[in-house]
């Protein structure tokens, strides 16, 4: 069977909701897709622990120092699974994480922003794992199987991570008005990452990865349907939203916003975040202290 | 000030400080598989601080809570105001447990010296004749078992490792050991403790042990050359603190410094420079908001 026909027999298992596992056969153009999407997740997953990182140790509570901590290993473990399924496509997990490290592969923007204060915890964990969870709950729809079957158990442990989130907005919001202001500022700080999040607005026949089903749902989708949870939680808790064009278009029966700085968005894709050279950084230093330690763990053990 | 909160401040202050230095590797440990090992350990030592803390406070009462916090808030959380609202001096942890994590050889070597300093403390106190400290040790060494093992693999690791890594981890544990006796410094008002039984044996009996412990396990390694440098004479189980910090020239240059002094102080608020960053960076958001709910 000549590979143009395999091809078009794939095409077609995807068409009709088949899915894919590792050992199947698969053109070299799905693979390159799944592995360079699940690469940049695992990426992702390991980048945005560093944010949250920064306040284990500064939490203002025993409490919220123990769920901050798990909270994070959580986000790492995510990584950890992630980097599992792409080497599985065939790139090692040393080569990854090289590559990241030297900037050739990339993480998602909204993690080369600074965080200033414990409002920032509070929005990671609320509004941003909560547009994480609508776009991870959206994958489980994904064409590729053993991405589904991770994503499975990460979106339990995002559900939990986003009740928290919820938790620490109701405290700030409830409390005194310095913890109210801090939430507030903010939001109106991650705002636009947030729009960022989701990307400008594509055509969607020209994703590859909505062609391969290894998506199903349009930038354009998830922006709305994060816009339908999470935007009535914020008005009904008072905080306002730095978007004067926000509204819900009832005729439409959809979110009408304002665009957000895509110029901004496109420099931080580029690798030229507020963050980005500082965090990549940090793991560029703990990576190269640590050579050594890779080095043992690639040995076989001696006698003593 | 009753012992018992005094030795509950302790124990309570070295689990919560070497947490804290802990956690700070959570997401940037050597590899992942450690990344997620290194946090639960750090989150069961945090854990075990609010035990300590918990009997503490219930000892003490809101005016003794009052008293050793006075800048916590009324009718806050007595825990946190432990944990986080006394001044640095109130604070009786171990010198070794301050320390800066410095490399992965130190790392390990620190956490394994004070896995098995903590597991003698926790066989001594459940056998203590104060019940709730007696309870409290059984789910708390269910937990400790993991960190000695996690310890142990390793130090036993490094050990048989390239010589690169044997010499990262002499190092470690020779800096380490320097100060280690800090652990077994006794908390003032031991003797009124040992008197009636809620402390079953003296800390410098359970140095003795540990040192038992710790002397055969190095040297089963090769690693005796290590318990000189730290400062630590086997044959007679007995510490002699080193007179300068010069032993450790030769080490890693992010290796912890050696006191000089054993490490001793911690039980009764002295501290080194290193603890005021920890104190700053643990305490600062709780005392930048008094009164504030978290």
């Amino acid at each position: 069977m000549s590979y143009e026909t395999r091809t078009a027999e794939f095409k077609a298992h995807l068409a009709a909701g088949g899915k894919v596992e590792a050992t199947d056969w698969m053109p070299d153009e799905y693979r390159e897709a799944a592995l360079r999407f699940i690469e940049m997740h695992a990426n992702s997953e390991i980048m945005g622990a560093l944010p949250e990182r920064e306040w284990i140790g500064r939490a203002p509570s025993l409490r919220r120092k123990l769920s901050l901590t798990a909270k994070v290993q959580d986000e790492v473990g995510h990584g950890h699974m992630l980097y599992r399924v792409a080497e599985d496509l065939g790139k090692p997990r040393d080569a990854m994480i090289a590559d990241l490290l030297a900037g050739k592969t990339k993480f998602h923007n909204v993690f080369h922003y600074p965080t200033y204060t414990w409002g920032d915890v509070a929005v990671i964990g609320f509004l941003i794992d909560g547009a994480a969870l609508v776009t991870q709950k959206a994958l489980l729809e994904s064409s590729y199987a053993p991405y589904v079957r991770v994503l499975k158990r990460i979106c339990a442990e995002e559900s939990l991570h986003q009740r928290h989130g919820e938790d620490l907005v109701l405290e700030l919001c409830a409390g005194s008005d310095e913890q109210r202001a801090m939430f507030s500022e903010a939001v109106d700080r991650w705002w636009e990452p947030i729009m960022h999040f989701f990307g400008p607005p594509s055509k969607p026949e020209r994703d590859m990865l909505l062609a391969w089903r290894l998506k199903t749902r349009t930038n354009e989708q998830l922006r709305q349907r994060f816009f339908d949870t999470y935007v009535p939680k914020l008005w009904d808790l008072g905080i306002p939203i730095p978007d004067p064009a926000l509204e819900y278009d009832e005729a439409a029966g959809e979110w009408t916003w304002s665009d957000p700085d895509w110029d901004g968005f496109w420099r931080v894709v580029k690798g030229d975040g507020p963050m980005t050279e500082a965090r990549l950084g940090l793991r560029r230093r703990t990576h190269d202290a640590h050579g050594w330690v890779r080095e043992v763990m690639n040995q076989p053990a001696r006698a003593a | 000030m009753d012992p018992r909160v005094t030795l509950l401040l302790a124990l309570g202050d070295d689990e919560l400080v070497i947490g804290h230095r802990h956690s700070a590797w959570t997401g940037v440990a050597p590899h992942l598989e450690e990344d997620l090992a290194f946090s639960s350990i750090a989150q069961d030592e945090i854990g075990h601080a609010v035990v300590w803390y918990g009997l503490a406070a219930e000892l003490a009462g809101e005016e003794g809570v009052r008293e050793l916090a006075p800048r916590a808030p009324d009718g806050g959380d007595r825990v946190d105001a432990l944990g986080l609202g006394r001044e640095p001096g109130g604070y009786r942890n171990a010198v070794l447990v301050e320390r800066p994590n410095g490399d992965w050889g130190y790392t390990v070597a620190r956490q394994y010296l004070y896995d098995v300093a903590d597991d003698i403390r926790l066989m001594t106190l459940a056998g203590s004749s104060w019940q709730p400290i007696a309870d409290a040790t059984g789910a708390l060494r269910r937990e400790e078992r993991y960190h000695l093992l996690h310890a142990r693999t390793w130090v036993d690791r490094l050990a048989r490792g390239p010589v690169d890594a044997r010499a990262h981890l002499s190092g470690g544990l020779a800096a380490a050991l320097a100060e280690a006796p800090g652990l077994f410094e006794a908390p003032p008002g031991e003797d009124a403790l040992l008197a009636d039984g809620v402390l079953p044996v003296a800390f410098a009996e359970q140095h003795a042990r540990w040192l038992a412990v710790v002397t055969a396990e190095l040297t089963a390694l090769g690693l005796d050359h290590v318990l000189t440098d730290g400062g630590v004479h086997a044959a007679g189980g007995e510490f002699v603190a080193t007179s300068s910090g010069e032993l450790l020239a030769g080490d890693e240059p992010d290796a912890a410094p050696a006191a000089g002094n054993g490490g001793l102080g911690g039980r009764h608020g002295r501290h080194s420079a290193d603890f005021t960053q920890v104190w700053e960076e643990l305490t600062g958001t709780y005392r930048a908001y008094p009164g504030v709910r978290w």
